[in-house]
């Protein structure tokens, strides 16, 4: 029996691939204050398992359990909270899971991750150099 | 003490005969009987316990009466109204109800003169000309009411409704049924109460790759073929080349899917003849095109297998080997399906709700309703699609267009479905090679899709738009074909036999209004 998809928090990097792929829109990844939060509303979900095909890192799964019996509407959500990484110069959130980083750098090589504001201050120091010279 | 309280009514002691110890006759004016009836029964709390007609013609010279019958504890009174023929009837149940029904019946039986609409016939049917009042002592009591040629039967209009109220239907639909006398005249259908716009959903937010699991909704007993023919609308359109292990595949789970549903409706048929052991054999059955399903894609429905381009999953051979077991006991349900083709209930179907051969063609039926009335066409033979040109089977045809033809043509198609089945388990190509074909969208592209769902042709249209997105769908269920035929085949027909013959075009209301609705949340 295919059930509902499982979500393994640990092994996703917040992508979002799942939710652009899902037919009935049952899957959300949002961004929420230095979280990114992966929801599911299993009570829309249609069980056909498109998220688990196109799922980049295996962090989903087929389950076994096809019905969810629920004695209130919040229990049909399964939300799952991924912690952000930290830019690694002012320490302020950046808009990516900590997994994807540590994912990245384990596999390709090691990235000092900064946020937007640090780089683009870089971009700027870098400009006033070139100016000054 | 009755007395007494009879002398509060206006009725002297004089008035009052004794029939016996506790029975008191009185004889009435017709001008007072309302007024005693009212004060005795309203005021001092008497029952009312009847009225009876008489005609006392035979005892007394030309008269009618009609006697009142009241009761307090031990006392009767039986209040006589005698009036001559031609006068009024007395009447008092407007002021008093319970009086209604023995009225009318006296006035009907009798032939009191009356005003009333109701009174002509309240216990005869409504066709005995008036002349003829049973209860008078001049008619003879061996006459049969309708040999006389003066009887003529008018046959009432009404509407019979087969809806969700009727316990044969379950799904939001309403066929009118209106009938005279025990003949259907007209039928009008009353649907899409569940159009909720699912073309709209899949032009306007889902990509071309999502459809097809929603496509496979459109229908909770034949989803699959709904998400075949959609996929061979975008491949007829973008050019695609479906391997042929993606083809036997989607040809092994469309003839699942068509022996499962007509399995559904058979077993419904010998449900609504009253042959309940065979509706619970056939259901069994049922339940290993189920397993099989499941064995094979890990759902009993909602296959969830078709992609634009192929298939998602490759079936593997252990999967093939529990399929080809359970197929194996599949075959026994010829046995049954035999025994519901023999069987009278189902035999006196013969010569109902016909549809000549021409009215088919001309209604444009479609699938097993067309092929009862000899029209040779099935989709899968004649435009073939998915693997139908590889394997070998027939299709049946019957010519008698009747309801029975229509069950018979579903039983054959069912045995030829696992013949299809045989072949395709058997082939070496279902267990190798590729199951999916790359392909890249283009806009503008126009693709028809055609499969033969297992109530006809099924027709998916699609113009591919921009952003991998469709910038048109339109889907042709099979029973939206079919309804065109239903005034056809209920008009002349006895409404009794109303709920089989809308049941042997087995019509499936999703599929035709389209439901599914994905709203944000
Ligand atoms: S199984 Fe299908 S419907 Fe459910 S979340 Fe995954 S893609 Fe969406
Ligand atoms: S579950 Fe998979 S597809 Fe979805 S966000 Fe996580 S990694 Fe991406």
């Amino acid at each position: 029996m295919r059930g509902y998809p499982v979500h393994d928090p640990e092994k996703c990097i917040g992508c979002g691939a799942c939710s652009n792929v899902c037919p009935t829109d049952s899957i959300k990844v949002e961004e929420r204050e230095g979280k990114i939060i992966w929801i599911h509303n299993v009570a829309r979900c249609i069980r056909c398992c498109y998220c688990v095909d196109n799922c980049p890192t295996g962090a989903l799964s087929v389950g076994g359990e096809y019905s969810m019996i629920a004695n209130s509407l919040n229990k049909l959500f399964i939300v799952h909270e991924l912690d952000t990484a930290r830019c690694v110069s002012c320490s302020r959130y950046v808009p990516y899971s900590s997994n994807i980083v540590s994912h990245l750098s384990s596999k390709v090589l090691k990235i000092d991750l900064k946020c937007e504001r640090c780089r683009l201050g870089n971009v700027l120091k870098v400009i006033e150099k070139v100016r000054e010279l | 003490m009755v007395i007494k309280v009879l002398e509060e009514c206006n009725i002297t002691p004089s008035r009052v005969a004794r029939l016996r110890e506790d029975t008191l006759l009185i004889d009435l004016d017709k001008s007072e009987i309302r007024d005693v009836v009212r004060c005795l029964v309203l005021e001092k709390g008497l029952h009312f316990a009847t009225c009876v007609g008489v005609d006392y013609s035979g005892l007394s010279e030309g008269r009618l009466a009609l006697i009142y019958i009241l009761t307090r504890p031990r006392t009767k009174l039986v209040l006589r109204v005698l009036i001559n023929e031609n006068e009024d009837a007395p009447r008092v149940h407007d002021i008093l109800p319970a009086a209604e029904w023995c009225e009318y019946e006296a006035y009907d039986l009798l032939g009191f003169k009356t005003s009333l609409p109701i009174s002509d016939r309240f216990i005869l049917h409504w066709g005995v000309p008036s002349n003829i009042r049973p209860l008078r002592k001049d008619f003879k009591h061996d006459v049969r009411l309708c040999s006389l040629a003066s009887c003529k039967l008018v046959e009432k209009e009404g509407f019979v409704e087969v809806d969700p109220h009727h316990p044969f239907f379950y799904e939001h639909e309403d066929f009118l049924v209106k009938v005279v006398g025990n003949r259907i005249v007209d039928v009008l259908y009353v649907g899409s109460y569940i159009n909720r716009g699912i073309e709209k959903v899949g032009e306007s937010r889902l990509k071309m790759e999502q459809v097809p699991f929603i496509a496979e909704r459109i229908c909770g007993i034949c989803g699959f073929t709904h998400s075949t023919a959609y996929c061979q609308a975008v491949e007829s359109a973008l050019n695609i080349d479906v391997p042929e292990r993606a083809r036997l595949e989607r040809t092994l789970m469309l003839e699942l899917e068509r022996i499962e549903s007509h399995l559904l409706l058979l077993a419904l048929v010998a449900y609504a003849v009253g042959l309940r052991d065979i509706f619970l054999e056939l259901l069994r059955y049922r339940e290993l095109v189920m397993n099989a399903c499941d064995v094979l894609v890990g759902n009993r429905k909602m296959y969830g297998l078709n992609i634009i381009g192929g298939v998602r999953y490759g079936f593997t051979l252990e999967q093939v080997r529990t399929v080809r077991e359970l197929v194996e006991k599949l075959k026994d349900v010829e046995k049954v399906l035999d025994r519901l083709a023999e069987s009278e209930n189902v035999k006196k179907l013969k010569e109902v709700g016909v549809l000549p051969k021409d009215d088919a063609h001309k209604l444009g039926a479609v699938g097993p309703v067309a092929r009862a009335s000899g029209i040779d066409y099935d989709v899968r033979r004649d435009l073939p699609y998915a693997a139908y040109d590889m394997v070998d089977f027939e299709v049946p045809v019957m010519d008698s267009g009747d309801t029975y033809a229509r069950i018979v043509v579903r039983y054959e198609e069912t045995i030829q479905s696992i013949r299809i089945i045989e072949q395709v388990l058997s082939r070496r190509e279902l267990v190798n090679g590729e199951i999916r074909a790359e392909y890249y969208s283009n806009p503008g592209k126009i693709g028809v899709g055609m499969t033969e769902a297992p109530r006809g042709e099924n027709v998916h249209f699609i113009i591919t738009g921009h952003d991998s997105k469709l910038y048109r769908w339109k889907v042709r269920a099979p029973t939206y074909a079919n309804l065109a035929v239903l005034k056809r085949i209920l008009i002349g027909e006895s409404p009794k036999n109303a709920p089989i013959i809308i049941a042997s075009l087995d019509p499936c209301l999703s599929c035709t209004d389209r439901l599914v609705k994905v709203r944000k949340w």
